[in-house]
């Protein structure tokens, strides 16, 4: 699990890292793109106004799915220790039990 | 056999890595911008898989939720309890993400369209059902209870699906699916939304497997407490047992 979210934390960091790198790519290429047969842009293209709404959709999807791996990993953690400390109790009242 | 599952799921978290590479390297620097809606047309490939996603989680916590109400095996339920969560987190981001891109595109944050609403409404039902699970008394009352929530609440899915279509909103109509009428989107367009897609949903089978793990740990802590318990020593009175002359009787 640790190895999970390790592995996590680098793709985390690694997308984070090619997000801005895309859409500087985009707001140097401009809204020309058109797909074919498509009319040309007119409204709600200027890329300084919409690109901080891109980013933060981006980011708020990517910080909340890893948010939520991380409390599901805690909590699993936080189980198994808990398990491991039962079983050692039972073993230990089993013992006294036949003692 | 641990090392074996360990191994798969690896594999599973690479392939999901580089998928989500390979999606984001399509949406920012491989897809044409939209000729309409600019630049922040690209939410499209994030919005979508994740709405696509959060709904396929409801639909499978009522199915799961039919399973365990038929055979009564626990495993169904706590499949049902880790797609709810899962779904209501997934269903939280789609919320916010439409949220941000109405904004720049409706100068609005919200608005009471039928799309919006009815997803919205699912999203409250799927809240109630985890306050239901977190609050109702342990054993299987609660859980069975739960299941016909998530089943009622399951109804509202294909509402949403076809509530562009069946109402006069603000929501962009369909473009996945049966429903969905063909040629709105280039096929760059279409290709980049697919593989997103497979991305998103690949992200939220690991997610939800985690968490099924965890539902299927809170489950042996509490037959290990109970086993505990059982096995616990019985305390000795530390408080002498009452006697006659130590009774009060009342008076008349």
């Amino acid at each position: 699990m640790r190895a999970s979210l390790r592995a996590f934390a680098v793709v985390a960091v690694f997308l984070l890292a090619l997000a801005p790198a895309g859409a500087f790519a985009i707001s140097a290429a401009g809204p020309g793109l058109a797909p074919a047969g498509m009319p040309a842009a007119q409204e709600n293209t200027n890329p300084d106004t919409n690109l901080g709404y891109l980013f933060a959709i981006y980011i708020i999807t990517w910080a909340g799915f890893f948010a939520y791996i991380f409390i599901v990993s805690r909590r699993q953690r936080s189980l198994e220790r808990e398990v491991e400390n039962l079983r050692k109790l039972l073993v230990e009242r089993q013992g006294s039990e036949q003692g | 056999m641990l090392g074996a599952l360990g191994t798969r799921r690896s594999i599973w978290l690479g392939a999901t890595v580089a998928l989500t590479a390979l999606t984001l390297w399509m949406i920012f620097i491989w897809v044409p911008t939209d000729a309409n809606l600019g630049i922040i047309q690209r939410a499209l490939y994030i919005h979508v898989p994740i709405a696509l996603v959060s709904m396929v989680a409801m639909v499978m916590v009522a199915v799961a939720s039919v399973i365990y109400l038929a055979t009564g095996k626990k495993k169904w339920d706590w499949l049902a309890v880790a797609s709810a969560e899962t779904g209501v987190m997934a269903g939280t981001l789609v919320i916010v993400t439409g949220a941000v891109w109405a904004k720049p595109v409706w100068n609005v944050w919200w608005t009471w369209d039928a799309k919006l609403t009815t997803t919205a409404i699912l999203w409250f039902i799927f809240v109630a059902y985890l306050m239901l699970r977190a609050y109702a008394p342990a054993g299987t009352q609660g859980q069975r209870l739960a299941a016909v929530v998530a089943i009622i609440g399951a109804i509202d899915a294909p509402l949403i699906y076809w509530a562009a279509n069946l109402w006069r909103t603000a929501h962009p109509e369909l473009i996945f699916g049966p429903a969905a009428e063909s040629g709105g989107l280039s096929p760059e367009m279409s290709n980049t939304l697919l593989v997103s897609l497979v991305a998103f949903t690949s992200v939220f089978l690991y997610v939800l497997v985690e968490r099924y793990r965890v539902r299927r740990c809170e489950s042996d802590v509490t037959d290990l407490g109970r086993e505990v318990r059982l096995l616990a020593p019985v305390p000795a009175l530390s408080t002498p047992p009452r006697t006659a002359s130590a009774t009060v009787t009342p008076t008349a």
